[in-house]
Formats: C-alpha cells, structure tokens, sequence
C-alpha cells in the first residue's frame, strides 16, 4: 500500500463515530486543561489512561493525542488575556500577546494563535506522516546497544535541556530509573526493593507516580501561594487577523513550523524549547526587533506555531524507536502498553490502523480545536474566573478517581499522595519533574539493553562505543554533560 | 536554596547508601552475566556521586534568597490540610463508599481553604460526587467502591 492508500486507511479510522467523539472529547479537555493554570497536559493524559482501558487502542490514543495537542491550543488564551501562561509552551507569548490585548487587540491575538496553531499543527502531522516510516526502516537494524545509546542520550539531553540545573535534573533522572526498577527483575524474576509488599512486586505503577508528581504536587504548589490572577476585562471581538496581520504572521508562522517539528523531535520538552527558539528567530529576522515585547503579532504567531508542531514532531521517536522523548510521551508509551502494543519500529508495520488512525485524527482534531477555539472563546474567558478554591477540590477527586479505578486498590492512592508531596517539596527545591517520568519509563529498556550488549560483548564497554550508531548518541550524551562544566550554564546558576 | 540544597543533598547520599545495600543483597553477577542487582548498583553509586556534587555545589553557594520553603502558617495550613484530607479519603474510601468520600472530601476542602456559605458548599460537593459517579461509576462503568452504605 501506497502512502495514499495508509492515508485513506488513517481516515477510514479516524472518521468513526466513536473515534470522531472521543477525539472532541480530547480536543475539549486538552483545551481547558491548557486554559486552566495549575493542570496540566501531564496530569490530564495520567488521569485519563484508566479511561481508556476499555476503549478500543486507536480511540483512547486519538483521545489522548488531543488533550496533548489541545492543551497547547488553550495554553495560549491565558497567556494572551491574563498574561499567566497555561502552559509553560505557552510562556512566550505572554510577551506580545498580552501587549496585544492592552491594545485592544486580544482578538487578532487569539485569532493568529489559533490559526497559526492550525497551519502549524497540520503541517506538523504531514511531517509525522513521512518522516516516522521512514525512521521506523532505519531502526529496524537497531540492537541492543542502538537502544541502550538512545535511551542514554534521551535522559542526558531532557536534564540538560531542563530549566533545572543540571546536577538536580541528573539526579531526578537517576531516581526515577531506581523508581523503575522496583519489582521483579524482567529477566530473572528476583524481587527488587519491593519490602514484601504485594502492590510493589509488578513495580510502582506510572500512573499514580505520574498524578502525583504532576497533579498533586502542581495543585500543592499552587495552594501555597497568594497571588490572584485577573482576567484582561475586555471585550474580545474582530478574531479574524486583517490582511496585514497576515502578512506579518505569514512567514514566522511558516518558520515557526518547519523549526518546531525538528525541536520536537529531540529529547526533552520540545514544545517549549521550540516556542522560545521561534521568538528568538523573529525578533533577529525582524526589521522592527524594537517593536518586540511591546505587542508584536509576529511574536505570538511564530512561537504558538512551533509548540504545536513539536507536538506532533514529539510523537516520531516514540512510535518509530519506542523510545519517549518527554514526560507525556512516557505516558503515551503506557498506554499503548497497557494494550499489548510495543512502540518500536515494527509498530507502523504491526499496526497501520492504529499509527495511520491516530496521525489523521490529528487533521481532524486540529480542524476542531479552529472551531472550539475562536467561537467559544468567551465560554474559555468564563472557565478562567472559577476561583481555584472550587477548582482545586475537583482536580483532586479526579487524580483520586483516575488512580482508585486502575486496579481498584487504596494502596496507590496512598503511593500517589506520597509522590505528590515528595513532587511538591523537589519542586520547590528547584528540582523537575520530568527528567523523572521519563527515566522511570525508560529504566527498564535501558537496563535489558545494557545487560544484553553486556552479555553480547562478553562483558566489554568497547560495544557502546565501536558500533556507529550508538558511538554517536554516546559521544552526543558526554558532549551534553561536559559542556556545562565547560562554558557557564545557559540560563545561570538557578540557586 | 542554600540550606535546603545541603539537607537535600544529605537525604539522597543516604538514599544512594540505602540503594546500595539492598542492591547487595540481590544477585550481581559479572560483567559478562549482569544479574538483577547489576543495574541499581550502578544507579547508587551514580547517586551517591550526583549527591556529593550537590553537597559540593551547595556549600560553595552564598545564600542569596530567602528559603524557598519559607510560605508563612497559612499556606502551610492549606498544603498539610489538603495533603490530611487526601489521606483521610484513602483511608475512608472502601469503608464509606466513592460517594460519600467524596462529598466529605470536596465539602471540607471548600470549607476549609477559602470558608464559603454552608448551603453553597452542599450543592457543589453534593453536584461534583453525584455528576463524578454518573460519568465514571454508570458511564465509563469504573467499579467504584459502595462502602458499608452501599452507596
């Protein structure tokens, strides 16, 4: 079958009545999620893993997949209204999009977000579709040093890339590859660290790790502050940009693209790595640099265009290599497990309905969000005035419910209370969370991978470094971490 | 950041030393035959030199701001009281039943974070554990648990 053929294919899945309802339904939480501050992407896709057990693989994916690509889309409306950003791929915008809406210009704002969010997001799914095959090919001569390498370089490039020092990210890396290996040993069955307990012989589950770290501990973080947030009272109108706001978003958004689907590629948190290199972009291309952080459109179409096609970029190594990238992509990954499904480069070729479903859903649920997010965008203005007092009472019963009906076991409610306090104090001690995640998911391919190139080698190193592949990814990783001990850190000493 | 990097950083060399002996315990085997104890052995030890980096980091700092952890007793209140609350809806969960739990548990941390009128509080809990129950309990069908009530 022929690209077209596994297009038509992909369509053929994603139009289904159920797959086209679950795909609102992502589209819909994805976007409150991002308009909410204090919840975000991370948490939604854990709570909603349980959900999706008893759905078809390809309808809780779709769904999944747009509570990511939505939340990016609502992140941008706070950022523009109440200069607090939903999300942190959302942070740059608040520079020119909140001069926007002082302007009086909050609708062309939000209008060239969604739009350019659109375009971006499409353009991002055609390179998902091409790029990803092509990818799964390649990997399918990977052995287990390939993947030892590769999930190596993944944890050392997501802590340097972090926004946390990278002593603090390497050791929040390191302590969720030793979360990961608790339970039994996947070779040879011998328990690990588990005291005798019966919840921990299968390992700490990722979901109430997950809502824990990312839910619980965000909604502590925000209970122990004072601040208040005002939504911008204006009234929003003229969403649709003028001819000259088209002409000035055109090619950021164009740039923010191409530039956002390669960043998100790599490890670490592509989206938002991608909305800052896009402002930076700008600003040194454009003829009025001046005029940036005073309420420059270009400032908002260029970055709200590149965090939504790294969403789709972000997918590629995860369902090409098995290998996630990010924090949410380790989620991903637990969801098509929890089905029998291993990501990998055999996936697309096991699994076309399912790889080809989801990348059309995408067309689709891209086409919604235009829709969701310029009418009802007084609906999204509304839901930023519920004080948190009522909201935070809700996201709490909702990690609750999303833990409890996993296995129907208290015990890990208690493990994801105790994540979310240890999440909370890591927070506030300047520690991240993702780097964490992403090694507790990665822990164990990493440790089968690195016991098989051991066992292969005859116990010799030498293999990481003498196939090219792997020598490659592992000269990248001790480039990653000597740099820093090199030239000053990027964003300077955060302590 | 100063204090609470050392402290921290203390924690995990003791956690590092923790992962160590445990990870003894369990069958090493050789480089040639890596056994179930192979891998955290390594990761413990990499912790172990993670954390004395910090330690190093950490008293070589001056101390430039005030304590992160430094929020004042209310925020403090709030943090323990909703982490007791949590605790307590574990605990209840089985016992009571999802609904009641969950009434308490929403009808209390309303009450206590930001004291709204008692009638306003019985409709939110009352709505949020009814509409909570109707989506995922008869909806997405979530077995749920009914408690000694049966509700």
């Amino acid at each position: 079958m022929d690209v077209l053929g596994y297009v038509g294919l992909g369509f053929s899945v994603a139009l289904e009545p159920l797959n086209l309802l679950f795909c609102f339904v992502g589209v819909l939480i994805g976007t409150l999620v991002g308009v909410l501050p204090g919840l975000g992407p991370v948490a939604a896709v854990a709570f909603l893993l349980s959900v999706t057990f008893k759905m078809a693989p390809a309808t809780g994916i779709i769904m999944l997949a747009g509570i990511y690509y939505g939340a990016m889309y609502g992140g941008s409306t706070t950022s523009i209204l109440v200069n607090i950003p939903g999300e942190t791929a959302s942070v740059v915008t608040c520079l020119d999009g909140y001069q926007m809406a002082r302007q009086g210009r909050a609708g062309p704002a939000l209008g060239i977000s969604a739009f350019g969010s659109f375009i971006a997001g499409t353009l991002g799914v055609v390179g998902l579709m091409f790029l990803a095959p092509l990818l799964g090919q390649a990997a399918l001569k990977f052995g287990p040093p390939e993947f030892f390498a590769l999930t190596f370089t993944g944890l050392t490039l997501v802590s340097y890339l972090s926004q946390a020092p990278l002593t603090k990210s390497l050791i929040m890396a390191v302590l969720g590859l030793s979360v990961g290996s608790v339970g039994m040993d996947p070779v040879s069955g011998e328990e690990r660290f588990t005291q005798g307990l019966l919840t921990l012989r299968d390992g700490f589950g990722l979901v109430p790790v997950a809502m824990g770290m990312f839910g619980i501990a965000e909604v502590l973080e925000n209970l122990g502050e004072t601040a208040r947030r005002n939504v911008y009272e204006t009234a929003i109108k003229g969403l649709l940009p003028n001819l000259r706001d088209w002409k000035d978003s055109f090619w950021p958004i164009v740039r923010g693209s191409v530039m956002g689907f390669f960043l998100g590629i790599l490890p670490g948190p592509g989206p938002v790595i991608a909305s800052f290199a896009s402002y930076a972009t700008e600003k040194r291309l454009s003829r009025h640099p001046e005029k940036f952080g005073t309420g420059a459109i270009e400032g908002v179409a260029g970055p709200e265009s590149a965090n939504n096609s790294a969403t789709a970029g972000s997918f590629i190594p995860l369902l090409s290599l098995g290998i996630p990238t990010s924090g949410i992509m380790a989620l991903f990954m637990g969801a098509l497990m929890i089905h029998g499904i291993q990501p990998g480069p055999l996936f697309i070729r096991n699994y076309p309905e399912l790889f080809w479903g989801v990348v059309a859903s995408m067309y689709v649920g891209n086409a919604m969000l235009l829709i969701l997010n310029l009418p009802l965008i007084g609906l999204w203005v509304r839901v930023l005035k519920i004080p948190y007092a009522i909201l935070f009472p809700l996201i709490f019963l909702f990690c609750l419910i999303g833990v409890y009906s996993l296995n129907g076991n208290v015990a890990e409610i208690f493990i994801m209370v105790g994540f979310g306090i240890a999440g909370f104090l890591l927070r506030k001690a300047g520690f991240e969370g993702a780097p964490f995640l992403l090694a507790m998911v990665l822990g164990p391919i990493m440790e089968s991978s690195l016991r098989q190139s051991l066992i292969i080698s005859h116990g010799s190193f030498s293999i990481f470094f003498t196939r090219p592949i792997s020598g490659a990814l592992i000269l990248l990783s001790c480039a990653s971490l000597i740099t820093p001990l090199i030239l000053p850190r990027k964003n300077g000493n955060k302590d | 950041m100063k204090r609470s990097n050392i402290i921290i950083a203390i924690i995990l060399l003791g956690l590092s030393g923790y992962l160590l002996i445990e990870s003894m315990r369990l069958s090493l085997g050789g480089l040639r035959t890596p056994q179930a104890g192979f891998f955290p052995t390594i990761l413990s030890a990499v912790l172990a030199v993670l954390s004395l980096a910090l330690l190093g980091q950490a008293s070589k700092e001056k101390e430039k701001r005030a304590s992160p952890f430094r929020l004042g007793r209310e925020s403090w209140r709030r943090i323990a009281l909703a982490v007791g609350v949590l605790l307590a809806f574990g605990f209840s969960v089985d016992f009571l039943g999802y609904t009641l739990s969950s009434f308490l548990l929403v009808a209390i941390l309303l009450r206590a974070i930001e004291p709204m009128r008692w009638w306003l509080i019985i409709i939110i809990a009352l709505s949020t554990s009814v509409i909570s129950y109707g989506i995922f309990g008869w909806l997405l069908q979530t077995p749920l648990p009914t408690g000694i009530f049966g509700i």
